[in-house]
């Protein structure tokens, strides 16, 4: 097919014939594209400039340029539905739309947002290329298998892209180039597998398709160029001379006669993401779906690096004032999703916001190997329930502090305080000594009983039920005590455990509880 | 006019006493209590209230056997939780009466609603095999959240509350007060889903 379309007529008779193409130098260093072997997909991001923000109820736009020229990039659906439109003057859409809020555009945040996309896309394919300034290159032959086959993979990475709030059009091609121009195509997602098929279904893609800029395009048009097939027909010297050689290079990539080499992305060591709100907020609530986007984008990125994290810091920026911090340390290894999320969502909750919030950056610390369970692609879930207990311990501990959560180890003691320490949940836990009647409640400190005609009395007269049992330990560390138990009951009925302190006949004490 | 009634009686909104639906429940142990108890023992899955007059009483006690039960049967999934405990609970006692402390785990919770909050973290872990709370106020609408988690899980969940909760309204499945007849334990059972409410009057309660 491509030797009948070099072999048809040139457009300018003047022209000489087409010469045909050279051999490729391919280099073995560079994935050459024109092999069968590969697979891309490109990610469009048409909305990028608004999709950095936190989504919004209101009426959105992002704005460019200066004075009067100031036009909308894009805006969001209840902006279309007013009646706004990309490229409109913003005098025009305020009229349309007095309550618009309007933001600036930032290419820095859109880049940044862009390239953590890149760093998360990472989890699909070890080979993502960015195309600036709003696409991404995934090359995803080699991930067929591990996914369970294309279909279900692109619509995975498609769909968990359009949950985390950004618009995505979608092109897939043997060559790069051609799966960045079908993405551009309007109407249903262009799918080509086949490298026979390159010219003919690239071929009917409008010029558009292109993205070249403005002053080629209306050349070409000038020219009766209507479809990128009119432009393959055009004769390759004058083409070149015309439109300069990189233009003839980009059709000869797209085709797959010459090598396409792409940078691959390589992903950071930590995670740092900020989004900012369309509209600031008091309500912390308000927060958690922003905070949701950050966590799974940082999440995809740990996958990506089989890694997970340890540290994490949550910071909330103000109009005025300094930021709020929130940081979680210490934690045990993961890039558990949910989890992750219930820590920062539980710290957020509790935490007092001085002043209205305008963006949350989330960062991440150095990203370290996951070992072990939970490291394994497909044993993610299996490793679950095993980690359920300790993430079950980290959330407490997180919202409560570190001290409020413990299990209980036996020491070997006669000491009834001393006969047991706090230790991990289910961490060995001692071996259990003699038995012996001890109450199920002890009193962190013995607390002092009242007295009536030297009887011991706690709420009205004790009964001493049975006793003493003689406790009489210590001396080695200074901690000595000489103690009598006894059993005894209140007129409540309660059962408790008291001693007298031998050392001061007079001391009595409530020790424990028989609950 | 029975065509009305039938209707009235089919809304899933109206319950009726002794459906005869079988009712998850863990044996506690003691018969006389366990024929007392719709299940035959205390609910899986759903609140169970014990309002207490002061402790002391034999309130651990009486879950013991249960609790030990629960634990063993529970292997990996069987995490005894005890949130914002009045004392700490004893480790050779509990050692004692065979309970695996190393599936025991402590919280303590500053606040009421911290400790409501635990609680209901620990029956979403689906690791628990059972979950003791002590706490003073408890809202109704907590109170639901607390009986929607224990639904999602099939634990024991045991809410103990002073005796000013007496008068409150509590949305738990078994209800019971316990306090001291003079000669011994006393258990009232207030509300018993399935069952019926009675005072069971135990003098030789097994003393420790």
């Amino acid at each position: 097919m491509a030797k009948l379309q070099e072999r048809s007529l040139p457009l300018f008779p003047n022209e000489l014939p087409v010469p045909a193409p050279r051999p490729v130098n391919r280099s073995p260093a560079h994935i050459s594209s024109a092999s069968n072997e590969q697979l891309w997909l490109a990610l469009q991001l048409p909305r990028l400039a608004l999709d950095i923000f936190a989504p919004s109820d209101e009426a959105v736009a992002v704005v460019e340029g200066e004075g009067s020229h100031r036009c909308l990039v894009a805006c969001n659906a209840p902006g279309l539905a007013a009646g706004l439109y990309p490229g409109m003057g913003l005098n025009a859409a305020f009229a349309l739309a007095p309550q618009l809020r309007v933001l600036e555009r930032d290419p820095d945040r859109e880049q940044a947002s862009l390239e953590r996309l890149a760093a998360w896309a990472g989890q699909f394919t070890s080979w993502v290329s960015l195309v600036l300034p709003n696409a991404l290159l995934l090359e995803l032959k080699g991930s067929l298998r591990l996914f369970g086959g294309l279909p279900a993979l692109q619509m995975r990475i498609v769909g968990e892209l359009e949950t985390l709030g950004y618009q995505v059009m979608q092109g897939l091609a043997p060559t790069p180039m051609g799966a960045l121009w079908l993405s551009r195509a309007p109407g249903p997602a262009g799918a080509l597998t086949d490298t026979s098929l390159l010219a003919s279904t690239l071929g009917r893609l409008p010029l558009e398709c292109l993205g070249w800029d403005t002053r080629q395009s209306e050349q070409l048009y000038r020219m009766g160029v209507r479809s990128i097939a009119d432009c393959l027909r055009l004769p390759r010297d004058g083409f070149a001379r015309r439109f300069g050689p990189t233009r003839l290079g980009e059709l000869d990539k797209a085709l797959g006669r010459r090598p396409d080499p792409r940078t691959g992305f390589v992903a950071p060591q930590r995670f740092r993401g900020d989004i900012e709100l369309p509209a600031e907020t008091e309500f912390s609530t308000r927060l958690l779906l922003p905070l949701e986007r950050l966590v799974e984008e940082m999440v995809g990125l740990l996958r990506s690096r089989e890694g997970g994290v340890d540290r994490l810091r949550l910071s909330l920026l103000h109009t005025d004032g300094p930021a709020t911090r929130i940081a979680l340390q210490r934690l045990s290894l993961t890039r558990d999703r949910t989890h992750l999320l219930g820590l920062l969502a539980g710290r957020l909750e509790q935490q007092a916001l001085p002043a209205p919030v305008l963006a949350l950056i989330l960062e991440s610390g150095v990203i370290r190997e996951l070992s072990g369970p939970g490291r394994s692609l497909l044993g993610e879930g299996q490793a679950e329930d095993k980690r359920a207990i300790p993430m079950l311990v980290e959330r407490l501990r997180v919202r409560l502090g570190d001290d409020a959560v413990h299990g209980l180890c036996l020491v070997p003691e006669y000491r009834p305080e001393a006969a047991w320490r706090r230790g991990e949940g289910g961490s060995p836990v001692g071996d259990p000594g003699q038995r012996v009647a001890r109450p199920l409640w002890m009193l962190d400190t013995p607390q002092a009983l009242g007295q009536r005609n030297g009887q011991p009395c706690h709420a009205g007269r004790l009964c001493l039920l049975s006793g003493p049992e003689r406790i009489e330990t210590g001396w080695w560390d200074g901690g000595d005590v000489t103690r009598d138990y006894y059993r005894a009951r209140t007129t409540q009925g309660e059962l408790l455990w008291i001693f007298q302190d031998r050392r001061n006949r007079d001391g009595w004490y409530l020790h424990g509880i028989f609950g | 006019m029975k065509e009305a009634l039938e209707a009235l009686l089919h809304n899933p909104g109206v319950w009726r006493g002794r459906s005869g639906r079988a009712v998850p429940a863990q044996s506690s142990g003691f018969a006389w209590l366990d024929a007392s108890l719709p299940g035959g023992g205390w609910p899986l899955g759903a609140l169970s209230e014990i309002v207490l007059d002061c402790y002391g009483l034999g309130e651990l006690r009486l879950l013991l056997p249960a609790l030990r039960q629960r634990v063993q049967e529970g292997g990996e999934q069987g995490w005894l939780v005890w949130i914002a405990p009045p004392f700490t609970p004893y480790a050779p006692a509990l050692s004692d009466a065979d309970i695996d402390l190393s599936r025991i785990l402590v919280v303590h919770a500053p606040s009421a609603s911290d400790g409501l909050w635990a609680a209901e973290q620990a029956l979403r872990s689906g690791q628990c095999a059972a979950v003791l709370l002590w706490a003073d106020r408890v809202p109704v609408p907590s109170q639901r959240r607390l009986q929607l988690a224990a639904e999602s899980s099939s634990c024991m969940v045991i809410l103990f509350r002073p005796a000013r909760a007496l008068g409150e309204h509590s949305v738990a499945a078994l209800r019971m007060h316990l306090s001291s007849s003079g000669q011994g334990l006393r258990i009232h059972i207030l509300k018993n889903r399935g069952g019926q409410p009675m005072v069971l009057d135990k003098p030789d309660f097994p003393s420790p």
